[in-house]
């Protein structure tokens, strides 16, 4: 009788720790979710910033239309990417192309000190810097998750229900790269 | 250059006030007059016994005098380096937030006020203690646990509408003490970070907006909060924000993280006010 009893209370206990243990991992992967969300709507608002800028640009540096269809080309690009790393080159594309923006309006002091390039130029810093912020927490989040469903035995309930997600990294050698100092 | 902490130049004055002639006066004649008196009352004993009391004595309280002068050096140094002004009436602030006016007393020190840095708003920086009773002893006194903390307040009377009640702690459990949020009817929220959800205990008025909370909470936000190494907590509640850490603080450095961390967090919220009423 002991034995049963022993059986069953072993039995109840993996029951209970399976439960928790599974909802620990779709609460981890809706968090991977959410801050997935989180990233889509900071790039999208820089989808948006970008036909504004494209005409302010144009406005003042009409011989740069092939800097310019760039960026529009980029955008196109971006807002149909899917997901994972075909959305996070298509970005890496755009963002890249942004710069080429800024390198352009470099040599049109007239456009640098339009007051309306100014304030975009002043949302696309702060969004850049919103968009990485998201990134790290949808990083964070994702090694977490990844963590989480891999060790054991966590990965016995894991299976194949629970899949490891992808981060959302820099691919651009430019972005990485550690800015030199002279003095 | 001032003292970089509350305890800065405590020894020195501590040593200086010692061998000032009043002082070793005092601890001559009081050793002189203890050594009688112990050798009259109690003999051999009493006679080395009552000038060491003495002396000690003597010494317990030029330290304590140390302690408080350093403390007050310190706390002037923090308002001439800040800009800041002492100001008196700190009971009008018990009003405010629920940690304000938790627990059964309250006390305030080194109270201070002044502009928070490029806000145009003044905050008023202190140090702030309550006490909970916990019962009473066998001689019918009461007693109570003291909780401590550094409140740095900012009056935001245009935040009122968008932010009924936002309350950030750091994590906690059944460890973790007094509640003074218990009981007032507040719901969790969850942000999208795990790091920050590891860190943080979120709460907010039933009737607080969602996407405006996650609007205060941007991802900038959420990253700075997480890194932050005082662990920064906040209330914002009826006009008020107060941006508060467990403890006293008492280093320079740590004051102005503090009052810069008030500061980022005025100007988000002024931001989400901005955007409403602009």
């Amino acid at each position: 009788m002991t034995v049963l009893y022993v059986v069953v209370g072993l039995a109840v206990l993996t029951g209970l720790w399976i439960v928790v243990t599974n909802n620990s991992f779709i609460k981890s992967r809706n968090k991977v979710d959410e801050a997935w969300s989180g990233i889509d709507v900071q790039l999208k608002r820089r989808h948006d910033l970008v036909p504004n800028l494209v005409e302010t640009v144009k406005g003042y540096a009409e011989h740069e239309s092939a800097t310019l269809a760039a960026v529009v080309q980029a955008r196109s690009a971006a807002m149909s990417a899917g997901s994972g790393t075909e959305r996070a080159a298509a970005e890496e594309l755009l963002g890249s192309a942004l710069q080429g923006v800024r390198v352009v309006a470099e040599q049109y002091p007239e456009l640098r000190a339009a007051q309306n390039y100014q304030q975009l130029m002043a949302e696309l810093s702060e969004l850049e810097d919103q968009i990485q912020a998201a990134r790290r927490i949808f990083n964070a989040n994702v090694n977490a998750y990844n963590t989480r469903i891999q060790l054991f035995p966590n990965s016995i309930v894991a299976g194949n229900k629970f899949t490891p997600r992808e981060l959302f990294q820099l691919d651009s050698p430019a972005e990485r790269a550690v800015p030199a100092v002279a003095f | 250059m001032g003292p970089a902490n509350a305890n800065a130049g405590r020894g020195e004055w501590f040593r200086k006030t010692l061998a000032k002639p009043t002082a070793i006066t005092v601890m001559v004649v009081g050793a002189s007059i203890a050594l009688l008196a112990g050798a009259y009352e109690g003999g051999f004993v009493g006679a080395a016994a009552a000038p060491v009391a003495v002396l000690l004595f003597v010494a317990g309280v030029v330290w304590w005098l140390a302690d408080r002068h350093a403390e007050m050096a310190f706390w002037d140094h923090v308002a001439s380096s800040i800009g800041f002004q002492p100001f008196y009436d700190p009971t009008a602030l018990e009003t405010t937030t629920p940690l304000l006016h938790a627990g059964d007393r309250r006390f305030w020190k080194h109270e201070l006020m002044g502009p928070l840095g490029d806000t145009r708003l003044t905050a008023r920086l202190a140090q702030y203690r309550y006490d909970v009773k916990e019962g009473e002893d066998d001689k019918g006194q009461a007693r109570y646990s003291s909780h401590r903390y550094t409140i740095c307040l900012i009056d935001m009377p245009d935040s009122m509408e968008l932010f009924p009640g936002v309350y950030l702690r750091e994590d906690r459990n059944l460890l973790s003490g007094h509640d003074w949020l218990r009981g007032r009817g507040l719901r969790e929220v969850e942000l999208e970070s795990t790091e920050f959800c590891d860190a943080y205990d979120l709460q907010v008025a039933r009737e607080q907006d969602d996407g405006r909370l996650r609007e205060l909470f941007d991802p900038k936000t959420i990253v700075w909060l997480s890194d932050h190494p005082l662990r920064p907590h906040i209330e914002l509640r009826a006009g008020f924000l107060v941006v508060y850490v467990p403890g006293f603080v008492e280093d320079l450095g740590r004051v102005i993280w503090l009052l810069e961390a008030a500061e980022r967090i005025a100007q988000r919220v002024q931001a989400e006010v901005g955007e409403v009423v602009g």
